[in-house]
């Protein structure tokens, strides 16, 4: 019973460690803005320009204000089954990029002779955030909708540029010397 | 448009097809078609004659390769209303009836060969997505001028 009551603690600990990651998190304190943007590596990306332009046509309440213009409830359903299996895909597809940074960040710490056990904590972090976000929306779409969950990706998207970054500042690698 | 060509000889080609053929083109799902056309279906290679005896066949290729691209992107960001537009203007331009044109393409999806190689799959599943969104509607509005009195 003490096991239980601890586990949930540590829980709850974590989950509040979390929140309390993501509402104290601003561009101040975030590698990506302070980094110069010419000396930055970009890591495997959407083959567009500007991936966040995806995610934006994908979550487009611009688009549903349209389909509704055409006063067609069977088009409103299609709409939305169509949208909906886009969106899940978004964040499948952007939750396995995660994990694939997160993958290569570990088999390059492994490498660092100046890890910074604070940095890395901070990452640990934002993958761990970032992978629960990811589940957090995957399960608005299915309550309320592919839209809903518009604001959320957005978020999703902003943190997820800001990974590759994070990473190049974490550690020096050996081969350096 | 603009793009990042890596060889000047391609920069040449994709402005002379820009100006002498894409912009003679009404829309740009018409020009993405057009643009896929000129792709072997086997190879998956660009050709165009013309512009070959100008510039060399590896700059051509670079040229329609990077015009395709750029505007299967710009059609897959467009709002659903401007792709709607832009399908319109397509079954305007084509030489069948509206009706036939909207059954074959929603039976058969022949766009399917209009998606460039190597776009991520992310890309594909949107596009692919939205045209059938587009043609829905188009449909709709068909049947609703056919039920007029």
């Amino acid at each position: 019973m003490l096991i239980l009551v601890l586990c949930m603690l540590a829980g709850l600990a974590l989950v509040l460690a979390l929140v309390a990651f993501s509402r104290s998190r601003n561009t101040s304190d975030c590698p990506a803005a302070s980094q110069d943007k010419s000396t930055t590596r970009q890591l495997p990306r959407s083959s567009f320009a500007n991936a966040s332009a995806i995610q934006e046509a994908i979550f487009s309440r611009e688009d549903w204000e349209f389909i509704k213009q055409e006063g067609c409830p069977a088009l409103e359903e299609l709409f939305l089954a169509e949208r909906k299996a886009v969106a899940c895909y978004w964040l499948t597809v952007t939750s396995s990029r995660i994990s694939a940074i997160r993958h290569n960040h570990l088999q390059n710490s492994r490498l660092a002779r100046n890890l910074s056990p604070g940095q890395e904590l901070r990452l640990l972090g934002r993958f761990l955030y970032l992978s629960l976000v990811c589940r957090v929306g995957l399960l608005v779409i299915q309550l309320g909708g592919p839209l809903a969950p518009a604001n959320l990706t957005a978020h999703i998207q902003r943190i997820a540029d800001g990974l590759p970054v994070a990473r190049e500042n974490s550690f020096a690698p050996l081969r350096e010397n | 448009m603009s793009s990042t060509l890596l060889h000047a000889d391609a920069r040449k080609a994709y402005d002379d097809l820009w100006q002498r053929t894409l912009a003679k083109i009404n829309g740009d799902l018409n020009r993405l078609i057009y643009l896929a056309s000129t792709r072997d279906y086997n190879s998956g290679r660009y050709h165009h004659a013309g512009l070959e005896t100008h510039f060399g066949a590896d700059a051509v290729r670079e040229a329609l390769e990077t015009a395709h691209r750029e505007l299967f992107e710009k059609l897959t960001l467009c709002s659903l209303e401007e792709l709607v537009i832009q399908l319109a203007l397509y079954v305007q331009c084509s030489r069948e009836t509206p009706e036939e044109l909207l059954r074959t393409w929603r039976t058969l999806q022949p766009y399917r060969v209009a998606i460039p190689l190597d776009v991520e799959p992310l890309t594909v599943h949107l596009f692919l997505s939205n045209l059938k969104l587009a043609l829905e509607v188009l449909q709709q509005r068909q049947s609703r001028l056919q039920d007029r009195p």
